[in-house]
Formats: C-alpha cells, sequence, structure tokens
C-alpha cells in the first residue's frame, strides 16, 4: 500500500515529533515452558534492578499467566505487572500500547505472548521487537526457525532476537545461533539478533517456585550473572531505537 | 547441488519483505533508505543509495507488468529527484547525494523485450534484475540476478536480432546444467546449504565459559 510522507516521516527525522510510548519487547511463550517464563520474570527484574523501569504485561486468560509467581513479583525492585484481559494477538498489542499504566514512568515495556496466538494470518505491531530463547538441540532449532518465520509474516518489520539456553559452552552458543541466524537469513534476507545466552541453572528455577527472582536471591550466582549480560544487551538495545518499527 | 532447482517467482509482496537483503546480495550493494512511499500518482517500492550516496528507486513489476512498470520507475525517478534535497534538510545523515542524480532499478521475474529494449534506451540511469527464486530442501530462496549491461545489451542487438525474452522458465532444469547463470546461483548456495552462514547477525555476550562455570559435564557426554 502506498504511503504518504507523513507516515513515513520517522525515517527522516531523528527524534519522533510526539512523544513514543515505552520500547515494547514481546516474548512468545509456549503454554508449557514455564522454564522460560522464569527467564522473563527473572530478566523484568534484573531490568528493574538495573534501573530500566520495565513492566510485565501478562494476558490473564493465557496458560502462562498461571505459571508467574503472583501477585508481587520482586519486593521493592519488581517490575509492575499489568494483567491483560486479551484473548488474541490482536487485542493483546492493543493492551500492550500507551497510555501506559504505569504511575512512575516505564522505560520498557515487556509482554508475554502465548506462541500459540501468532500466525501469519493475524498482523501484529506488538511483535515489532520480539525475544526468543531457544537451545542447541537441533529439533528445537527448527521449532524456533519456524517461529520466526510466523513472526516475520505477522509483522514484516520485526526486529527478531534470540538468546540461547541450555548451552554447554560460549562456543556452542555461539554456533547454534549462527545457524538459526544464518537460515533466518537466507529465507526472510533480515539479520537476527543476538542477545548473549543464559545458564539454565537449577536456582532459577526454585527461585521460581519459592517465588524469589534468582538475580536478589542469589545475586552472586552464574544464571544471575548471565541474566545480567542479557538485561543490558536489551537496555543497549532499547536506548539505541533497534527495537523495530514502532507502530 | 541436487535439490535445488528454480522455481517460479514469488509474490510481489514476498520480493518486496526480502528486498533489503537482496539488495545488500548484489554485485554493487545497494543500502535501504525507505520503503513504500507514495510517488508521483503512484508507489515507489523503495528508495535505496548505492555507496557513492546516489538515489536508486526501485519498483518490483508484477508479472507480465514490467514494461508498464518501467515507464512508472522512470516517472517516479523524476518525481524523487526533485525531493531529494527537501529529505536531507528533513535528515542530513540519509547519505544520499542529491548532485548524482536518481538511479532506477526494475525488478521483476522476466523482462519482455520491449522492456529490455526500452532500458537499453534509457541508458546508464536504470538497471534491470530478475527475480531468482529456488527451491532448495523444501524452502524458498531469492537472488537477484543483474540483467546485462543495457548498453553491451545495445551493442549485441544494433549487430543482431532484437534482444529476446528472458530465458528463465518456470521449473527449469537444475542449476548445474545452466552454466551462464553459475555465479550468481553459487552465491545462493553459499547462502541456503546446510552448513549456511549467517552474514549479517553477529553473537553477542560479554560472557566466558569460565564466568558461566561451564562446561558443566564431559564433553560428548549425553545431554541429561
Amino acid at each position: 500500500m502506498a504511503r504518504e510522507l507523513a507516515d513515513v516521516i520517522h525515517y527522516f527525522l531523528d527524534e519522533p515529533r510526539e512523544p513514543a510510548g515505552p520500547p515494547l519487547l514481546a516474548f512468545p511463550i509456549g503454554e508449557k515452558e514455564s522454564a522460560r517464563l522464569a527467564f522473563v520474570w527473572n530478566l523484568a527484574v534484573e531490568l528493574a534492578r538495573s534501573a530500566a523501569r520495565p513492566s510485565l504485561l501478562v494476558p490473564e486468560a493465557s496458560a502462562v499467566h498461571d505459571g508467574l509467581p503472583a501477585p508481587a513479583i520482586g519486593g521493592v525492585l519488581a517490575p509492575e505487572l499489568l494483567v491483560s484481559s486479551a484473548r488474541d494477538l490482536a487485542s493483546l498489542g492493543r493492551d500492550a500500547r500507551p497510555p501506559a499504566r504505569s504511575g512512575r514512568g516505564e522505560g520498557l515495556r515487556l509482554a508475554v505472548v502465548p506462541s500459540e496466538w501468532i500466525s501469519g494470518a493475524t498482523p501484529s505491531p506488538l511483535l515489532a521487537w520480539t525475544l526468543l530463547f531457544a537451545t542447541p538441540d537441533p529439533a528445537e532449532l527448527d521449532a524456533t526457525f519456524e517461529l520466526t518465520l510466523r513472526i516475520a509474516a505477522a509483522e514484516p518489520g520485526a526486529e527478531i532476537g534470540v538468546t540461547l539456553h541450555g548451552v554447554e559452552s560460549v562456543a556452542e552458543a555461539r554456533e547454534a545461533f549462527g545457524t538459526l541466524a544464518g537460515r533466518f537469513e537466507a529465507r526472510i534476507g533480515r539479520p537476527l539478533r543476538s542477545f548473549g545466552l543464559l545458564l539454565d541453572d537449577l536456582l532459577v528455577y526454585r527461585a521460581a517456585v519459592e517465588r524469589r527472582p534468582v538475580v536478589l536471591s542469589h545475586p552472586q550466582s552464574l544464571a544471575a550473572r548471565s541474566l545480567a549480560d542479557v538485561a543490558q544487551l536489551l537496555i543497549a538495545d532499547a536506548k539505541s531505537g533497534a527495537t523495530g518499527p514502532r507502530p | 547441488m541436487s535439490g535445488l532447482r528454480r522455481v517460479p517467482a514469488p509474490p510481489r509482496a514476498r520480493v518486496q519483505a526480502a528486498l533489503g537483503g537482496l539488495l545488500a546480495e548484489l554485485p554493487e550493494p545497494l543500502h535501504l533508505v525507505v520503503e513504500q512511499i507514495a510517488g508521483e500518482g503512484g508507489e515507489i517500492d523503495a528508495v535505496a543509495r548505492d555507496r557513492r550516496g546516489r538515489a536508486v528507486a526501485i519498483r518490483v513489476a508484477p508479472p507480465g507488468e514490467d514494461l508498464a512498470a518501467l515507464a512508472d520507475l522512470l516517472a517516479q525517478c523524476d518525481w524523487l529527484a526533485a525531493r531529494l534535497r527537501d529529505w536531507l534538510k528533513l535528515n542530513p545523515t540519509l547519505g544520499i547525494a542529491p548532485e548524482l542524480g536518481v538511479g532506477g532499478l526494475l525488478l521483476a521475474g522476466q523482462f519482455d523485450a520491449r522492456t529490455l529494449a526500452a532500458a537499453r534506451r534509457a541508458g546508464g540511469d536504470l538497471a534491470l534484475a530478475r527475480v531468482g527464486a529456488f527451491d532448495w530442501q523444501g524452502g524458498l530462496q531469492l537472488a537477484l540476478e543483474p540483467v546485462a549491461s543495457p548498453d553491451a545489451a545495445g551493442a549485441r542487438a544494433s549487430a543482431a536480432a532484437p534482444a529476446p525474452p528472458a530465458p528463465l522458465a518456470p521449473l527449469a532444469p537444475p542449476i548445474q546444467d545452466e552454466p551462464a547463470r553459475e555465479a550468481p546461483l553459487r552465491r545462493v548456495l553459499a547462502e541456503v546449504g546446510p552448513e549456511v552462514v549467517a552474514l549479517e547477525s553477529r553473537f553477542r555476550s560479554t560472557l566466558r565459559d569460565e564466568e558461566l562455570g561451564l562446561p558443566r559435564r564431559p564433553r560428548g557426554a549425553p545431554r541429561g
């Protein structure tokens, strides 16, 4: 569809003319992916620790909502938890966008998106900046690749990031990311964004069960260190504007 | 090389979605500046710039409409040339040099002989590239195959019959039987083989194995 200059003015201006909402980062999470949901929760708390002022939006209707430790998820350093009544991607996208419901000024809004809701038939600016979790397992890499294609179909300009976990070394994470990114580039013609790696540490899951984020309960742990590394990458990209097209 | 075969060009929207990567892979890469803007009574699919900063208007022709798309593209080039300085006022960092004029790049699955002749007449301001589509292990891969310089084609045409229509045919024989196309197809293979390498994506982490207590079990040991 042809667009007028006013529609694309953001390509040419250094700063938006109107105040935009906070950067929005979507986390597609399957209903049985409780470990990855724990990562999201811990990342949110780590981002709060880093003064990124995050909020976390979760659809009440999805199964993933039940996996979140509720209601207070981090004590004083908690990100604001926003519960959406959305039952599909479109309504979740509306809830994820301003007007911001936070009274303290959000720096970054995270949204848990049930991955079952994502299909190429449902366009969604909500997915403009998306972070996926993947392991080096070939079957899981295939599934992640398939999910990237669905996201790219729903939001063709999406900036898609990947964080590896379940790796035995940094080199393995690098190799798995390279494989996935190469397939994505060959198919879609654009790069994937790397967001490092996270440790599959028992502490992360135990902390989730105990409703205490690992970055607070075990701040010196290796798992917390990897979470801090990923959080810093997210903060850097949010500041630089490398967050996909803003709806 | 078995398994790679040419297939009919995909829908225009699919080509548009992959435009950024395809332009970057041209022998003389182009960098996207803006996509899908309204031009002179129509649409410009994209505006890119070459390494010198020359703006290039790009049109993806629907099947069988390449001749009309060429005429439209020339009109859009003229429209765009008058606006580049305004664009630079809005954003001086665009990297575009208005004094170099505006080039045009027309993309199509195949070109009518009249399109080739018209492009020849337009000279160096206009370039053509075929959109090659390939099936690789069930996945669709795209590549741009620049059509020979209109000037060179013109020299041949003046000594012989008019240039024939592009030989691209749906479901053409396997590519190794087409030596003339070996160069661009080799590039496609480099992009889509099983050991495919990411060209633009870069792994990022500040952590090292020793900071993460990795590896946690002997290499080669089965995963738990």
